[in-house]
């Protein structure tokens, strides 16, 4: 009986993952002449196509740059310094975690761009007739990613930041060390792991990201953007190999960094005391952290404020003027009345509950699995449910494609299978750490004074893993709720998703609607987003 | 460890729900004579969409699921070949109609209105019809360019004093597509290609942006970003109507390409009666005449000529000589060619 679970376990997640894979790699090497590395060839010998892979790994490694910086520093601006708006800033600081990345994409380009609002009222206001900076490319790409993905680095280091032992810093001081010193010596050390393993996800979200590259890339051609056109003129060999490489990047890093992850690690004393904050007496410095502070509360508002502002500007009004001025409540009145543009929103929202049951369900026995036994499977499905982690969203997109050509391709529950694979590993971790926290003796008692393992299972286990298992559900369905890369290759006439209806809405003049579907999915994440914040608290 | 029964039961109910999202799919299409639903896949806008598929229920009751695939409309097709989930493809250039044909991805069907077409517009067995005549022209910014310095012909966009002044669509734009083909075809014949690639390298480099969106594109020229940019004349017409752009086309000496937008019923496709209503349906006179009234989308249907806007009757421009059988054949590998080493290759190197 035992058994029987762990096969299924391993025939849905062999079947689903492992095996679109390996068809991947496979088709890689087909080309015209029979077996070969001709399209791998093609890749690396064309400049064209060389560019796009060093810019790939250029991109990446900048991004991880960025956001490692502005993510420390604004980690050590929150939590060890006595800053104003300490709770407010936090708090706000969190809110790109939850914002999918092509609602930001459009708002930066309504802001940022060449006609955008910002940059047309800088233009003004100092009356130059050139905009001043130009937004797009590398820098717009990066701009994107440093706004969606420091929050790795802030959550990492204010955790590790917060177990700070002030005492040793204090000493060190009194014995005459430097600032600097304290810093290479005493802080630096605490916080490595936490960059580390910050640096990797970053990376990966770097080096796979499609929104921001495709919508404001322009000029700089990146592999997630090359393997799109590479399948739209149709050499779906060519975009298989692009996906190996591609993923073989990532998997690189994910086993560099957790090499060095390992060696940097260290326990630290368990320590009681709370964290003093630094207090800073002297008022200019004073004056600019609070500047600083109020700057950066709006850099991060101001986005999600003008996604909802714009999603109110009247159909067809907006062309040729900079600010808009005729409003009305029309798109939402379409969205919510017009069963067609209804329709995306209901999808999503079918294929992100879909995903998020089955992303638990798989992820419930895993986790146990994974931290309550020490059977032989558990190192193959920590390998199966963590692989997924190592492939960027289009990666898995194409793995579909070449998994379930002649069998799921182009109906209804190819698009959600492929979410319920990419996010996998989110939910694994989620419960994982419930049952870490679940003590053996409880389920042990239990069992001693008669219940049933059924009982155990409903009365004892599962009230104290719950927490973890909505936190996973939900944060599953948030991140499938508004996903766009995978949806972009695996949408099909059955199961539109939002974000492609906000694309599209965009192509076809309709600003105000698509800024109208990115409002209602940010108000849905941020209802999520609230519910996972109070579970985690209920947990603590 | 009992409690792995449960964990069973809770992967049984997840597999359950998926098959269950399957056997909704299948069970709307087992009914005889017109299915209850048809499929389409399409490169047409969604409002123009919409208005087809709306029209379509009304009269037959049947359920129009549509999607814009734009660009990657062919590939779709074929990959879905060996199980198609689509019953119609509804837009595209008839040179990939034409390749989709060599493909094996149609299957024949003869609508009524076919036989009134001029032979340019559909194919001699009949795979597939055109529904629509697509220009695609050039067109500027009449507030930012003198008429005196305008380009006289596709040629002179290589020029560098049109440096920084071009917007044009990627790759991912159907309209696009045929237009870099196209223009590539035309130093093929003169046995010039090497001339060709170094001319779209000249323009590329001239080129400011490379747009995802044809709306943002359109902004762009509008807010005066460049001025000058090519598009189908009915966005262009559209625009200058509806959204008050200051844009006038150009007549280039060469001329302009025009597509046969088609319609073909796919091979073993799921509702395959659906299909061919849906098919006798968009290209009836009826409804091309709407489409050139509410869309400015040129028909190819002369019985709805009569009772189409203005326009179309006394516009007067050159038409580009494409050879589209030609064209089917090379498109993938040229597009491919252009994605990896024309496009932005310039911009790439000076950084």
């Amino acid at each position: 009986m035992k058994l029987v679970p762990k096969i299924c376990l391993l025939l849905v997640l062999g079947i689903f993952i492992l095996f679109p894979a390996i068809r991947t790699l496979m088709v890689s090497f087909q080309t015209d002449l029979g077996v070969s590395f001709a399209n791998y060839e093609y890749l690396f010998q064309t400049p064209g196509s060389l560019i796009a892979i060093k810019n790939t790994l250029y991109l990446g490694f900048l991004t991880v740059l960025t956001c490692g910086l502005i993510g420390t520093f604004l980690a050590f601006f929150v939590h060890y310094f006595d800053v104003p708006f300490k709770k407010t800033l936090d708090r706000v600081l969190m809110l790109p975690l939850v914002v999918p990345g092509l609602i930001i994409v459009f708002a930066f380009v309504q802001l940022y761009g060449e006609s955008g609002l910002i940059t047309k009222s800088i233009e003004s206001i100092i009356g130059l007739d050139e905009p001043i900076y130009h937004f797009g490319g590398l820098k717009g790409i990066l701009l994107v990613h440093a706004y969606t993905q420091y929050i790795y680095f802030y959550m990492n280091v204010s955790v590790a930041i917060k177990q700070l032992d002030r005492s040793v810093i204090e000493a060190s001081k009194n014995l005459g060390a430097s600032s600097l010193n304290v810093f290479m010596t005493i802080i630096l050390p605490y916080i490595k792991p936490a960059l580390i393993s910050s640096s990797i996800l970053t990376f990966m979200t770097g080096i796979g990201s499609f929104a921001a590259p495709n919508i404001i890339g322009g000029s700089y051609k990146v592999l997630t953007t090359q393997i799109l056109l590479a399948k739209a003129n149709m050499y779906m060999e060519l975009a298989a190999a692009q996906v190996i490489v591609l993923s073989l990047f990532a998997i690189s890093y994910l086993g560099i960094a957790r090499h060095y992850e390992k060696k940097a690690s260290f326990i630290s004393a368990v320590r009681e005391s709370t964290m003093e904050y630094v207090k800073i007496n002297n008022p200019l410095v004073k004056w600019i952290m609070s500047f600083t502070a109020i700057f950066l509360l709006l850099m991060i508002i101001l986005p999600i404020v003008t996604i909802v502002f714009l999603s109110f500007v009247k159909p067809g009004t907006w062309m040729i003027d900079i600010y808009p001025r005729a409003f009305s409540l029309e798109n939402y009145i379409v969205i919510l009345s017009k069963s067609r543009s209804f329709m995306p929103f209901a999808n999503s929202i079918q294929m992100a509950v879909l995903a998020a049951l089955a992303a638990i369900a798989v992820a419930v026995p895993t986790s146990y699995i994974m931290a309550k036994t020490e059977s032989g499977t558990k190192p193959i499905l920590e390998f199966l449910v963590m692989l997924p982690f190592a492939m960027p969203a289009s990666a898995i997109a194409i793995n579909m494609i070449n998994g379930f050509s002649t069998t799921l391709l182009g109906t209804w529950i190819l698009l959600p299978l492929a979410y319920f694979v990419s996010q996998v590993p989110l939910a694994v971790r989620s419960v994982t750490l419930s049952y870490e926290r679940l003590k053996n003796e409880y389920g042990e008692a239990s069992v001693n004074l008669g219940a049933s393992s059924l009982q155990t299972f409903f009365k004892i286990t599962f009230p104290l893993i719950a927490p973890g298992i909505w936190a996973g559900l939900l944060l599953v369905f948030i991140r499938s709720l508004g996903e766009y890369t995978i949806s972009a290759f695996l949408y099909t006439a059955s199961n539109r998703p939002i974000s492609i209806a906000m694309v599209n809405s965009m192509f076809e003049f309709d600003i105000g609607l698509a800024m109208a579907y990115g409002a209602l999915v940010l108000a849905i994440t941020f209802i999520g987003a609230s519910l996972i914040k109070n579970l985690q608290s209920l947990v603590e | 460890m009992k409690i792995k029964r449960v964990f069973a039961l809770l992967l049984i109910m997840a597999l359950g729900f998926s098959v269950v999202g399957c056997a909704k799919e299948e069970a709307a299409d087992k009914t005889a004579k017109l299915e209850e639903k048809v499929v389409i896949y399409s490169t047409h806008g969604e409002d123009m969409l919409e208005i087809v598929a709306t029209e379509f229920e009304k009269e037959t009751g049947v359920k129009v699921e549509y999607i814009n695939l734009k660009g990657e409309l062919a590939e779709r097709v074929n990959a879905e070949k060996n199980n198609p989930q689509a019953d119609v493809m509804y837009g595209g250039a008839s040179s990939v109609f034409m390749d989709l044909k060599a493909q094996q991805a149609f299957e024949p069907f003869a609508p009524t209105w076919g036989s009134k077409l001029d032979t340019l517009f559909k194919d001699s067995e009949n795979y597939w019809f055109g529904t629509i005549k697509t220009p695609v022209v050039l067109f500027y910014n009449t507030e930012v360019v003198k008429p005196e310095n305008l380009p006289q012909d596709w040629s002179d966009l290589g020029n560098e004093k049109y440096a920084g002044q071009l917007a044009f669509r990627n790759a991912l734009s159907s309209s696009a597509r045929v237009m870099y083909t196209a223009l590539l075809q035309q130093y093929e014949r003169k046995g010039a290609l090497q001339e060709g690639w170094a001319f779209m390298k000249a323009m590329d480099k001239n080129t400011k942006q490379y747009f995802d969106s044809g709306s943002l594109m359109m902004q762009a020229i509008g807010r005066k970003e460049a001025s000058i940019s090519f598009s189908t004349l009915n966005d262009i017409i559209d625009n200058k109507t509806k959204n008050n752009l200051p844009i006038e086309i150009i007549d280039c000496a060469s001329g302009s390409p025009v597509i046969t937008d088609g319609i073909a019923v796919i091979k073993n496709a799921p509702h395959p009666e659906a299909a061919k209503a849906f098919v006798e349906f968009a290209g009836s006179a009826k409804i091309q005449s709407r489409l050139a009234n509410d869309f400015n989308r040129m028909p190819t249907n002369p019985d709805a000529y009569a009772d189409s806007p203005a326009w179309m009757r006394e516009m007067t421009f050159k038409v580009m000589d494409v050879d589209w059988a030609a064209l089917a054949l090379k498109q993938s590998e040229w597009m491919q060619k252009w994605d990896t080493e024309i496009k932005d290759s310039v911009k790439d190197v000076k950084k």
